[in-house]
């Protein structure tokens, strides 16, 4: 029971990181109508703006939260400015390519900067913590992660579903022409979208990096995840996303502990393959616009 | 339009397709007479690597569909070849044909499921299929080798005509000769299949399903065919890849290797006869160079900043802008997009 219990936790882990990532992808998605699949490479990255504040600048690790947060929202305004806005008017696959290069850009060139082997960033934050007598124990850096998450998942779902800028994203995706019709000015919102995107990634990456250490690969396999998780919850949906990534979050925990941990991805890429041919409206979810 | 017009078109299409020509077979006999073994060894890479750019350019640059599962594809390839070799004790070159038919199967199973999907949505499907066959390769160890890799693959074998040994592909020139001729062959072959109907098809259904389909053309077979031949070049590039190191693993076949054949495709020239080939030759030789200079990850970061660069400033690709630009390099001329007849 204790071990059941145990996976579920860490399986709320990385679904809260999961659903982290994969509303700042739907934030872009929704003004460009294409993926940046650089994502992860923001998250990783975001992992070691924490690392180089810990480590290199002596700083505490809770305040390497917000200046990952702040230098990869600079960096998404950087890529929306010089690489996406000149594609506004040109076929999609032309911004997929370029996000594809950025894929690389990032990746090798953190691989250059702090080598290929994974960085530990210490927090300080002491031992881990028993919950409620249970026997289970979690750390505080997960407990922390699974805390800011909570707080942060449904501002941001509010900020999407309620404000003035959410509803804004959502003409913009519904329809280009009628929204700048009335004065939604799409590459002003695209900027806020990026920013606000690589913000939420590069939190989730230092909020995730003491747990799982810090590579230049680390971003590709979240960010698959996290398309895993649009899709099955239906692309635009917002609480499709999040119940998506906690179960797969949840699944993937438990799969992995009984079963071994290298079937976990044999169960994601599997689970969006049959989503896409029975339901490609999302299997949890109804997606706002056509498959 | 006039005879003049006529002929100049004609005279400008065939030096569209000579000059290239030329410059690749002056660029293969300097690699082969002036380099020894390492100049074989870029070739192959080169051919290999061009394989798989054409694999690309045929279901993205000439049907328009962006399939990720290319490299994934590559490793169905290889492996059936090794493995065929390895623990079925097949001679390599049946085996090497088999890596074709297990290409053109794999890439059409892969695809068929999802041919009706929008491209993001077909992108992504893709990518976790390629994903889920290195996944496959790395947990069936007891057929695979798993993680740690499937060795002692048998170079081809040598091919003898009249009593005589004509090739024999154990050796960096001979296997750098073989992969030339199946590069040519390919080549030769796209460019056959793209003005016959089913290459109009794939154009149609690239520029516009609904309006392809009022025409008459059926999209979904169009991508299906598309996919099988771009599955087929694929499988040939694994099994010649495998037959050449005689030794796989599964991460040689991970995404990110279908991102960098896709960079060679882009950089190349979508679309273009000899695109793939010049894409693949300026990013091989490119990384092959940062390489010696012990600059691994700076050659990844180049084809990263080539493949932007590429689409911001010239997306017709290197041969592509190239091909735009002769004309208007000659006095009267008009560019080829306005000559063209009806």
């Amino acid at each position: 029971m204790t071990e059941l219990g145990q996976y579920l936790a860490n399986g709320l882990v990385s679904g809260a990181i999961y659903v982290l990532v994969a509303l700042g992808l739907a934030i872009v998605f929704s003004t460009l109508d294409v993926v940046n699949f650089a994502h992860g490479q923001l998250f990783m990255l975001g992992g070691y703006a924490a690392y180089v504040c810990v480590v290199s600048l002596d700083l505490p690790y809770l305040l390497s939260l917000p200046v990952a947060a702040l230098v990869l929202a600079v960096v998404g305004l950087v890529i929306e400015r010089l690489v996406f806005r000149p594609l506004y008017d040109r076929p999609h696959l032309d911004m997929i390519l370029v996000s594809v290069g950025l894929i690389q850009i990032f990746q090798y060139g953190a691989s250059w900067i702090w080598g290929i082997e994974a960085r530990e960033v210490p927090t300080g934050m002491g031992p881990s913590v028993e919950i409620l007598g249970t026997g289970m124990f979690l750390s505080r850096e997960r407990l922390l992660l699974i805390a800011v998450a909570t707080l942060l998942i449904p501002v941001v779902a509010l900020l999407l579903q309620r404000t003035l800028f959410g509803k804004a994203l959502h003409a913009i995706a519904d329809d280009e022409e009628g929204a700048a019709t009335v004065g939604i000015h799409r590459p002003t919102f695209a900027s806020l979208a990026f920013i606000a995107g690589a913000a939420l990634a590069g939190l989730a990456g230092a909020l995730l990096a003491p747990i799982s250490l810090v590579s230049p690969s680390s971003g590709a396999e979240v960010v698959i995840k996290a398309f895993v998780i649009l899709i099955v919850g239906g692309i635009g949906s917002i609480r499709g996303a999040i119940s998506a990534g906690v179960l797969l979050g949840l699944a993937e925990a438990v799969l992995g502990g009984y079963l071994g941990y290298r079937y976990v991805d044999v169960f994601a890429f599997g689970l969006v393959i049959i989503a896409l041919i029975v339901r490609p409206q999302g299997l949890l979810g109804r997606a706002t616009r056509p498959v | 339009m006039n005879t003049a017009t006529l002929v100049h078109q004609r005279r400008h299409r065939l030096l569209v397709a000579v000059v290239p020509l030329a410059l690749t077979l002056a660029a293969w006999a300097y690699l082969f007479t002036g380099m020894g073994d390492y100049g074989y060894t870029l070739i192959i890479l080169i051919a290999i690597n061009a394989l798989m750019a054409t694999s690309f350019n045929v279901v993205l640059g000439r049907a328009g569909q962006l399939s990720l599962a290319q490299a994934g594809v590559m490793g169905a390839g290889a492996y059936a070849t090794g493995l065929l070799i390895v623990r079925g004790g097949y001679a390599p070159w049946p085996a090497l044909v088999a890596a074709v038919l297990v290409g053109m199967v794999f890439a059409a199973l892969t695809a068929l499921p999802v041919l009706h999907l929008k491209g993001l949505y077909f992108a992504i499907t893709t990518f976790a299929a390629g994903e889920l066959v290195v996944i496959y390769l790395g947990i069936d160890e007891a057929l695979t080798g798993g993680g740690m890799g499937l060795t002692g693959i048998a170079p081809l074998s040598p091919v003898h005509l009249g009593g005589r040994t004509l090739l024999d592909p154990l050796f960096p020139r001979d296997m750098a000769i073989v992969t030339s001729l199946a590069l040519m062959l390919v080549t030769v072959l796209v460019a056959l299949l793209a003005r016959l109907r089913v290459g109009a098809t794939w154009t149609a259904t690239k520029d516009d399903e609904t309006l392809a389909a009022s025409l008459g053309v059926t999209p979904y077979r169009a991508k299906l065919t598309a996919i099988i031949v771009s599955g087929g070049i694929a499988g040939l590039a694994g099994g010649l890849y495998a037959t050449y190191l005689q030794y796989l693993q599964p991460s040689q076949f991970d995404s990110w290797q279908s991102i960098m054949f896709l960079s060679m495709a882009v950089v190349g020239g979508l679309g273009r006869t000899y695109g793939p080939l010049a894409g693949a030759a300026l990013l091989t030789l490119l990384s092959e160079w940062l390489r010696d200079l012990h600059l691994n990850d700076a050659a990844f970061i180049l084809s990263g900043l080539a493949l932007i660069a590429i689409v911001l400033v010239a997306p017709r690709g290197i041969v592509g802008e190239l091909a735009r630009a002769v004309p208007r390099l000659r006095p009267g001329a008009s560019p080829r997009e306005e000559v063209r007849p009806r």
